[in-house]
């Protein structure tokens, strides 16, 4: 039959990346709704600051400040190889892509082997008093987000090694590094809250 | 639309049999027993949590009979006073977390994408997935009624009556994490309905065209996103203040019991505009299509819904008028309660303007509105009175409240919804409910839902707190006890008809063809019920009231869109010109099973948080199946170097 | 003894300044607010049944309804809010001399009172009954030992919450004599709906002599009835929690006895202090507030009337 008017769609591409794709607005949806669930602990954080008169409570150690600097600097020079490899997902390059992805997944292991260092360096348990809630709950909560990024990091390298990339998985890898730009940023802020923050209120800094 | 689209509009030639034919294969519906876990589509779904929610609401209307024949008499003895703190902690729960919120969303699921002239939503496994959620989360908490362990400090579960010291045992850890489940089935649904809304909008639709409940869903799910996760969080603390042992709530410790308040209403004040603008969207959709004109005032309701979104946000501390805040800080909040009047009120406005300049006709739906008028504008006006921070220190945690709080969210939010329903069942079902029966249901539900809270009113000013299993008979609230009661059961039998009128309409009703209230909006331009494609060509907009604009047969539509798989059409965010196709996945059983995964660590870790761990790890398989790509129709080869 | 007919525990019959001013608000914000509901729905019928004008309402005369009826509201609202704030600058006003200073402290399901002097010794504790005197400021400091609470005196004033840690402080002021009832505003568990209290607003000398009786330690006869029951009173678990101050029972995890006798009321206001119910309430408490913290107490009984006997003797 006749269609009297009709907008004919058959040339448009069957994928788009980056802001074009549904799937990138769902994962910036999911990292909108993680970093509110960390805005409202650290608000917590700071309401709770607020009773206290000594603040970290007397119990509680200096931070050492050696092992989460050098974890901070490492996850934050490991964004170089995801980047790279995001650029060469753009190009269609994948193996070039699985070597730089793959470079992250080293770094990022080698991250979340620090962080078990780092839980080992807090002299207080998340028991002891409602600052050690506090801390474990903040560090726990991002180690859990570490832990989901690489692991689908490790997915999608299989993925890519397994020659099963297709337009979707492009896009997934892309995302993959945005979630991970993410992960360290908000180490980043979670940093300067657990470790710069006491130290400068006990005048270490 | 760009120029250029527009000028490649023009008359083509297709096989209406074949693509319809195409269509409906490569749409159809997973069969069999294992077929229901399988399913992807949005109406199958959408209707899931409506008919799920319904279920709960039923329990939520049982708990309240009881609760209602308890006070019924002076020192009654029907229920003891454990049995009765269970009771109204589930009522409240129910009501608030697997029903309220879980229909709405249902509602948003079903009919988003219809109105906005597309064929499912944008994540369809991930919406399965929430659904389970929405289900097992309901499940887990009736499982651990049926245990013995029901929760029993109430819906919102203050510190530290709700912590390890005075509430020891299983209970709040039953009602901590069923709010984990159902407030991820709600976060799931928000990114949803924004995505499709943002991304999957027919051709035309730009954003001034958007049907105002679409609007509603929109602003509803950024509430939802900004608001859920406080809940979460909260929840969350006080599992492990109860569990592992920390100290967030624990004031010996350095924790604060205020905190839980701050935290949980956070979350809870924004809940109430979740649950009510959906509501607003409803009302806004058939005051237009019954006034047979445009609305009045599109414009000033959308940025009113908008920004009561916004303010929504800024209400929570007077949940906590009592707790001895400073009054600077206090007055704060009654400003802003008072603030977010306005928009409400513009929005009554412009809908009785639309009434005014209109031409009213009194159908079943339409009188499910007036119903909302009559109640919601009297709940709002209690509202207002407790905005201020003297008389609410009187009336908090009075009957006066609970009055309050049932005028607003019954007129605001369930006779919006159930005359929704009776508008959109054809739609659903293709069938036309029965009008004399629809008519005696809502002035029964009108008659019965004012006999019991409206004495509720006099009750608080009289001084009877919340909360109580018993009161005595030289209280002098006997009577006003007893009316209330009877009219719990007027609303029972009110409720019952409205079943009724559902379950034999779908089997009896009238055939009602496409659009049999001459609705504008895009839905009405498919079949009933629609075909589980929604619609054979997505259509292309230049109103908002598409059918209004032309005849169904002369609105311009697409072509292109391959039949032979699951093809959608994505559009650009602000005026939806085509921009690219999109494969969505067909029926799969891998949500059932990421949902199965998830749900055995949130149940575990209520006994041992180590489950929480060994969830993740059996999740972790079927997650994989869900996304390891494999080559069928819906593969898409590597894309090429942008241009 | 009194019996409670018909008990006063209300926000609207005001015997006090505080809730005076809050029932003045009420009624404007009653009046307002039905004049607004009656209009809008008023609109509304008027809307669905009035003959269509033809032509049409234009929307530019709609718009200049819509804009007007916002100013409109927009107005009211303010009102409202200026209302709200000048009542309550009114209520934390406090200028007043010599207040009586009472401490309340809620507990799983019962009230402990003290009132606070300058000096130490003229410190008054009791439990789930309060005297006030006609005319002079009452500063209520409100907090708990347990889970969240709440002091409301529907008569007097608006409620405050009693919270662990925390000390949350309202005056009040009874301007007329009468017995006022109050009960716990915020749910603390099981018996939340059994912990209430009875107020006597009573003129200042008797009020003083109330202070005086309380102050004292146990009064009791010498009759040997009465020293009986002491004795058993004196072996038996209740001194474990209780306290009567001039005997060997110092417990704080119940209420304070010494003047049992002189309160109205039992077990926080849930029946009337008589010989019978201060039997039942002993011998199984448990059946009538379900829950409470009081086990039954195993009283043999030819022991039972000489306790009774010495706890009806304690003023």
């Amino acid at each position: 039959m006749t269609v009297e008017r009709a907008l004919d769609v058959s040339n448009l591409p069957d994928a788009a990346p980056g802001t074009r794709a549904p799937v990138w607005w769902g994962q910036i949806g999911m990292m909108l709704i993680e970093t509110v669930v960390f805005a409202i602990i650290i608000a917590s954080y700071f309401y709770i600051r607020l009773g206290f008169s000594v603040w970290p409570p007397p119990d509680i150690a200096p931070p050492e400040l050696w092992w989460p600097t050098a974890n901070l600097i490492l996850i934050l020079l490991s964004c170089i190889p995801m980047f790279i490899g995001g650029k060469a997902i753009d190009e269609g390059r994948i193996g070039t892509a699985a070597f730089w992805l793959g470079l992250n997944i080293i770094m990022a292991l080698g991250f979340l082997a620090i962080r078990i260092i780092e839980f080992n360096l807090f002299n207080f348990k998340w028991s002891t008093d409602v600052y050690g809630s506090l801390i474990w709950i903040l560090v726990g909560l991002h180690t859990m987000h570490a832990i989901a990024d690489t692991t689908e990091s490790i997915v999608l390298f299989g993925i890519m090694v397994s020659g099963r990339m297709g337009a979707k998985q492009q896009i997934a890898a892309k995302l993959d590094g945005i979630y991970w730009y993410w992960v360290a940023a908000m180490w980043v802020v979670l940093y300067i809250l657990i470790y710069i923050y006491p130290s400068i209120r006990l005048g270490m800094l | 639309m760009s120029a250029d689209l527009l000028s490649t509009i023009d008359q083509y030639e297709i096989d209406e049999a074949a693509a319809k034919r195409d269509l409906e294969n490569s749409w159809r519906a997973p069969g069999g027993f294992i077929g229901w876990f399988q399913e992807v589509n949005h109406k199958a779904i959408g209707l899931r949590y409506i008919v799920t929610a319904f279920i709960f609401l039923i329990a939520g209307g049982i708990e309240a009979l009881l609760m209602r024949y308890q006070l019924a008499i002076p020192d009654h003895r029907f229920l003891n006073p454990n049995l009765y703190n269970e009771i109204f902690t589930i009522h409240g729960s129910t009501m608030m977390f697997l029903f309220a919120v879980p229909v709405m969303e249902g509602m948003g699921i079903y009919l988003v994408p219809l109105m906005i002239g597309t064929r499912n939503v944008a994540f369809p496994r991930l919406n399965a997935y929430g659904y389970y959620m929405f289900l097992f989360g309901g499940i887990f908490l009736y499982a651990g009624i049926f245990l013995n362990m029901a929760p029993d400090a109430g819906w919102f579960a203050y510190t530290p009556l709700s912590g390890p010291q005075f509430s020891p045992g299983k209970r709040l850890d039953f009602w901590a994490q069923m709010i984990t489940f159902t407030e991820l089935s709600a976060l799931v649904v928000a990114i949803e309905i924004i995505v499709t809304v943002i991304k999957l909008r027919g051709p035309g639709m730009s954003l001034d065209r958007i049907p105002i409940f679409v609007w509603a869903m929109l602003v509803q799910s950024f509430m939802v996103v900004f608001a859920m996760p406080a809940v979460m969080d909260a929840s969350g603390m006080l599992m492990m203040d109860r569990t592992i042992g920390t100290h967030f709530f624990n004031p010996a410790e350095g924790g604060d019991p205020l905190l839980w308040q701050h935290t949980f209403w956070f979350f809870g004040h924004p809940e109430v505009y979740i649950i009510f603008i959906p509501g607003t969207g409803m009302v806004a959709e058939l005051v237009t299509v019954f006034s047979r004109r445009p609305i009045f005032g599109y414009t000033a309701i959308v940025l009113s819904i908008i920004s009561t979104g916004f303010i929504g946000f800024g209400l929570w501390v007077h949940h906590m008028f009592a707790t001895g805040l400073p009054q600077l800080g206090e007055s704060f909040f009654t400003a802003a309660s008072l603030l977010i009047t306005i928009p409400t009120g513009v929005q009554f406005f412009c809908w009785l303007a639309t009434m005014w300049g209109g031409r009213p006709k009194l159908t079943v739906p339409f009188w499910y509105v007036i119903s909302f008028f009559i109640i919601f504008v009297a709940g709002g006006l209690s509202g207002v009175m407790i905005a201020s921070v003297p008389f609410d220190i009187q009336v908090h945690d009075t009957f006066f409240i609970v009055a309050h709080f049932h005028y607003v969210l019954i007129g605001g939010a369930v006779f919006p919804l159930l005359g929704a329903i009776y508008y959109w069942f054809p739609k659903m079902t293709g069938r036309l409910q029965d009008d004399r029966l629809g008519l005696i249901t809502c002035w029964i539900l009108l008659i019965g839902f004012n006999l019991t809270f409206f004495p509720m009113h006099w009750l608080g000013l009289h001084g009877m707190p919340r909360r109580v299993y018993a009161y005595s008979a030289n209280s002098g609230w006997a009577s006003m006890n007893a009316l209330a009661s009877i009219g719990a059961v007027v609303i029972a039998v009110g409720g019952i008809l409205y079943l009724v009128n559902i379950f034999r309409s779908k089997r009896d009703g009238g055939f009602s063809g496409p659009n049999p209230w001459q609705a504008g909006t895009l839905e009405w331009m498919t079949d009933s019920p629609a075909p589980r494609y929604n619609f054979l060509h997505i259509p292309i907009v230049s109103g908002r009231e598409p059918l209004w604009e032309r005849p169904s047969d002369e609105i311009p539509l697409v072509i292109g869109l391959r039949t032979d798989r699951r093809e959608v059409l994505v559009t650009r965010t602000l005026e939806a010109s085509p921009d690219h196709r999109y494969v969505l996945p067909g029926p799969t059983i891998w949500p059932f099973w990421v949902a199965v995964g998830t749900g055995i660590g949130f149940t575990g870790s209520v006994f041992n948080m180590w489950w929480f761990v060994l969830g993740g790890f059996i999740c972790f398989v079927p997650f994989v199946g869900w996304f390891w790509p494999h080559r069928n129709i819906n593969f898409v080869p590597k894309m090429e170097k942008p241009k | 003894m009194i019996a409670l007919a018909g008990f006063t525990q209300s926000a609207v019959n005001p015997a006090g300044p505080q809730s005076a001013h809050i029932y003045h608000l009420w009624h404007l914000y009653l009046w307002i607010c039905v004049a607004v509901w009656v209009l809008v729905i008023a609109f509304l019928i008027a809307g669905l049944t009035r003959r269509r004008p033809q032509p049409q309402t234009p929307d530019t005369k709609l718009r200049r309804s819509v804009i007007t009826a916002t100013a409109i509201t927009i107005g009211i609202l303010f009102f409202m809010l200026v209302a709200s704030i000048q009542t309550g600058n009114a209520l934390a006003t406090r200028s007043f001399t010599k207040p009586v200073s009472i401490e309340i402290t809620g507990h799983q399901w019962w009230w402990e009172v003290h009132y606070q002097f300058s000096q130490p010794d003229q410190e008054v504790v009791t439990a789930n009954e309060i005297h006030i005197p006609v005319g002079r400021a009452v500063i209520l400091k409100a907090t708990s030992q347990d889970v969240i609470h709440s002091v409301w005196i529907p008569n007097l004033d608006g409620k405050i919450d009693a919270i662990p840690e925390h000390v949350n402080t309202i005056w009040l002021r009874a301007d007329k004599p009468g017995i006022y009832r109050r009960q716990c505003a915020e749910f603390c568990g099981m018996q939340h709906a059994h912990m209430a209290m009875l107020v006597f607003a009573e003129p200042e000398p008797k009020f003083e002599r109330w202070l005086a009786d309380q102050r004292s330690g146990a009064r009791s006869s010498a009759g040997a009835v009465v020293m009986r029951g002491r004795q058993i009173f004196e072996n038996a678990p209740c001194l474990l929690c209780h306290t009567i101050r001039g005997t060997g029972a110092a417990g704080t995890t119940g209420p304070d006895l010494t003047h049992l006798a002189s309160r109205t009321t039992l077990a926080a206001g849930t029946m009337p202090n008589t010989p019978g119910n201060l039997a039942g309430w002993i011998t199984d408490s448990q059946r009538i507030k379900p829950g409470n913290n009081m086990p039954p107490i195993n009283v043999p009984s030819e022991d039972l009337q000489p306790l009774l006997s010495f706890l009806e003797s304690l003023r």
